[in-house]
């Protein structure tokens, strides 16, 4: 006979379904969820990538059209009306609003994602992680393709081909384990106080400003008196010139310790957003 | 007898306002006074225990908002306890939604698979599984089509079709399903009770008191949270009516 496994361990002892996890045994609870539930991981990626545009006409093409138009405005503030000067300006943005777009969807996607999934966590228990997980697996998939897109514009730049492609990987990864560190540590909070979804709607419009989207480092003029400096306190500074190095294969340029700062930065809020996620989400559904 | 549920002392609450600045206020004062204060919140089950073994049918009856469903719920997980601990034996499977996941732009068949992946089928199991999904949904040319453009009647086929797939070794039914039209019911329910002959362990929730009577082992009346019956299916729903007295007749255990 044919038999369900849900959510439970295969022995047959008599356990507790949801038991709840001590602070060190959370990581280990998390990793151990994300294997047992590979196959339902994958189909939500799956669903969320076909309904993103399915209802379209032109389909998959928004993925790349929408970052492109966007930065056809920026290009044409800042290079045509604002007189900037830098060649290569029209794919830093591109590559910097796609990659603020990816970041922004994963921090929001994350961070609703328990108030946005209630009637789902009403009706049957599995670990409730994975709705922010599939979240940042979807818009992983969804910003890899938009990617394409700088394809021709490398041709068009005659930019190299090589191993500085892998600051693309580098750059996605830091902002994805970012996202998705605060997404955990504030969903719980987010279903409680509504208000924290809007704060971070404020916050990410903010932070496309304040981080270089549709300017670089390489833009800050010089004698600022070290102050440029502080840009690197934003955790997203070092990723996004990641990205920008990864494509026109220029040279990083930015000192190892905002590096380490930047990947222990991420690294931290994953662990301390797994650790208050899976403490705190069977409290935080009640609310929901 | 094995035992295969164990609810012992299980208390659920549910706050009833957020946590704010009285919560902060509260905090303090409890620092300092002896009347300990508590946050304002509703106890929905209170300190219930039961013990169902192998083999048991387990009714639970009740009027809304005694606690049925919140029992349920916290038997399969989706509420962990404010107090006491559920322990259970075995895989175990919540009958509740029907329609888990489902997305209207996505076909019957994709919306399936990904229902499926949510009971925790892998992709080849759901491989196997889908023509008898389609056999007993009577969703043939449908099943391909945009789940948007279906009745809602064939939703509720394909997803209780999809649901009562796999045989469960404990079954928790919130309601028995009746959907679809007369001829659907009918199979709907005939599968049920099928479920609930076949799997080792079934606890019941339903306002169909014939049903309950043929099917059920040992009934529970929940009132305002609290067991306030248990035992005989008769005696708990001449109970439940008024007509009879909350203390189990004379040749019942205590």
């Amino acid at each position: 006979m044919i038999t369900i496994r849900r959510a439970m361990s295969s022995s047959k002892e008599l356990s507790v379904i949801h038991p709840s996890p001590s602070i060190l045994g959370s990581p280990l609870r998390f990793i151990l969820n994300l294997k047992e539930n590979k196959n339902m991981i994958s189909n939500f990626i799956r669903r969320d990538v076909r309904i993103r545009y399915r209802n379209s006409f032109l389909g998959y093409i928004w993925t790349v059209l929408q970052p492109l138009l966007l930065a056809g405005v920026y290009y044409f503030v800042f290079t045509i009306i604002a007189g900037q000067s830098e060649e290569l300006y029209p794919i830093w943005v591109l590559i910097g609003v796609i990659t603020w777009q990816f970041f922004a969807r994963c921090l929001n996607g994350s961070i609703t994602s328990i108030s946005r999934n209630s009637g789902m966590i009403k009706l049957i228990y599995f670990p409730r992680e994975l709705f922010a997980i599939t979240t940042v697996g979807a818009n992983l998939v969804i910003t890899a393709m938009s990617l394409l897109v700088v394809i021709p514009f490398i041709f068009y730049y005659d930019l190299p081909f090589g191993l500085h492609f892998a600051w693309l990987v580098a750059g996605l990864l830091i902002s994805a384990v970012l996202a998705l560190g605060i997404g955990l540590m504030l969903s719980p909070l987010n279903a409680v106080h509504g208000d924290i979804a809007h704060l971070f709607q404020f916050i990410t419009k903010a932070g496309f400003f304040l981080s270089p989207v549709m300017w670089t480092l390489r833009m800050i003029p010089e004698g600022r008196g070290g102050l440029a400096d502080y840009v690197f306190l934003n955790p997203m500074v070092v990723p996004l010139e990641m990205m920008r190095c990864g494509v026109d294969g220029s040279a990083l340029g930015i000192s190892g310790n905002w590096i380490a700062y930047s990947v222990g930065f991420a690294l931290a809020s994953m662990l301390l957003g797994v650790i208050v996620f899976m403490r705190a989400e069977s409290k935080a559904v009640k609310y929901v | 007898m094995t035992l295969v549920i164990d609810v012992d002392g299980v208390s659920v609450t549910f706050p009833l306002s957020r946590p704010g600045l009285q919560t902060i206020k509260r905090k303090f004062r409890n620092l300092v006074s002896t009347e300990k204060q508590v946050a304002p919140q509703r106890t929905v089950l209170e300190d219930i225990s039961i013990q169902i073994n192998q083999g048991e049918v387990l009714g639970i009856i009740g009027r809304n908002g005694c606690g049925k469903s919140t029992l349920l719920r916290t038997i399969s997980g989706i509420y962990r306890p404010s107090e006491g601990t559920v322990k259970s034996r075995g895989q175990l499977f919540l009958l509740a939604g029907i329609r888990i996941g489902f997305t209207g732009n996505l076909t019957g068949r994709e919306n399936a698979y990904l229902y499926g992946s949510i009971l925790g089928h892998s992709k080849q199991r759901m491989d196997e599984l889908m023509p008898s999904i389609i056999e007993f949904s009577e969703l043939h040319e449908y099943i391909d089509m945009p789940l948007r453009t279906y009745s809602s009647g064939m939703t509720a086929r394909l997803g209780f079709s999809v649901a009562t797939a796999v045989q469960p070794e404990i079954l928790l039914i919130d309601e028995v399903l009746a959907v679809g039209d007369q001829e659907f019911k009918e199979r709907s329910k005939e599968r049920i009770l099928e479920m609930v002959d076949n799997a080792g362990t079934v606890v019941i929730v339903s306002h169909s008191f014939g049903l309950l009577k043929n099917i059920c082992d040992r009934l529970i009346l929940l009132e305002n949270g609290l067991i306030k019956a248990s035992g005989d299916p008769a005696h708990v729903i001449e109970v439940y009516h008024g007509r009879a007295d909350p203390e189990p007749p004379s040749d019942s255990e205590e």
